[in-house]
């Protein structure tokens, strides 16, 4: 069996919480400004993932397996999982602030609509499905090194 | 697969069972690695007949089986009353990973100890 594309396998999973992370840091962080550079109001990021049908390893990975025979593949298994990132398009939150720069008409000043709650509960989850891809990566190479072994010091 | 006549049946059937563990590992791995996607369903290995077909083999008078090579294929992992379940259980698949890679790893310190064994005897009994 291809151990490499195991580890590839980790590697999207990290990947992907990685970037769960990355995105919840980026909506707490502008939880309380009142504009981006571009201007208007910030708007939060989501995380999409979704598995993959093949393993990641791209053409030259496919015929190498086909070419090692299919005597240990798997039907039916996904590769790991992909993620790109989606703009939520949530109500800002408005504070009455006239005395703001960037308070509207009506003296309003619009901030992101971040969930709080829900990108605390996201970071912890994150964190925990990290881990746990960070120790399944981790027996992957017990096994592997311990295959190593076969035959030696006998 | 061939029996080795120097290596015997064990060679053979520990390659089996230690191809067996692995592949168990990787669905580990997927699984653990898709978590966090909504709509992904756990899988496990369904071996089909082919541990029974193998017992079955060297259960025989004949003594000498014919080792298939393993064709697993994933299917939707399920709880104790037979459903599919919706989501992956990241502790439940963390325990049987451990396992898997425990089974391992007693797997080839058997495989070592069945070659020292072959190396004891081609060295005339001497370590």
């Amino acid at each position: 069996m291809d151990q490499g594309s195991i580890f590839q396998v980790s590697a999207a999973g990290m990947r992907v919480e990685r970037m769960r992370l990355d995105v919840t840091a980026m909506n707490i962080a502008n939880m309380n400004t009142s504009r981006t550079r571009s201007g208007g109001v910030y708007k939060p990021l989501k995380v999409v993932a979704h598995a993959t049908g093949a393993l990641a390893g791209g053409e030259f990975g496919a015929a190498l397996s086909a070419a090692a025979g299919e005597l240990t593949s798997v039907e039916g298994l996904n590769g790991g999982p992909e993620a790109h990132v989606v703009t939520l398009d949530v109500a800002p939150r408005k504070i009455h602030d006239p005395g703001h720069p960037d308070a509207d008409a009506q003296g309003d000043v619009s901030y992101p609509g971040v969930d709080h709650l829900g990108e605390m509960v996201n970071m912890v989850a994150a964190l925990r499905a990290y881990e746990a891809n960070v120790i399944a990566m981790n027996a992957t190479k017990l096994m592997v090194s311990k295959t190593l072994e076969i035959g030696g010091g006998s | 697969m061939n029996i080795d006549p120097i290596a015997g049946s064990t060679t053979a059937l520990m390659r089996m069972a230690l191809d067996a563990a692995q592949m168990r590992h990787r669905v580990h791995v997927t699984n653990i690695a898709n978590a966090s996607v909504p709509e992904y369903t756990p899988v496990r290995l369904d071996f089909g007949d082919a541990l029974s077909r193998a017992r079955a083999e060297l259960a025989s008078p004949s003594g000498q089986p014919e080792l298939q090579a393993l064709d697993p294929v994933a299917v939707p992992a399920t709880d104790s009353r037979g459903q599919p379940l919706g989501s992956v259980e990241l502790d439940v698949e963390m325990a049987d990973m451990v396992q898997n890679t425990m089974a391992y790893q007693v797997m080839l310190k058997g495989l070592a100890k069945h070659f020292s064994i072959l190396s004891m005897a081609a060295s005339d009994g001497r370590r």
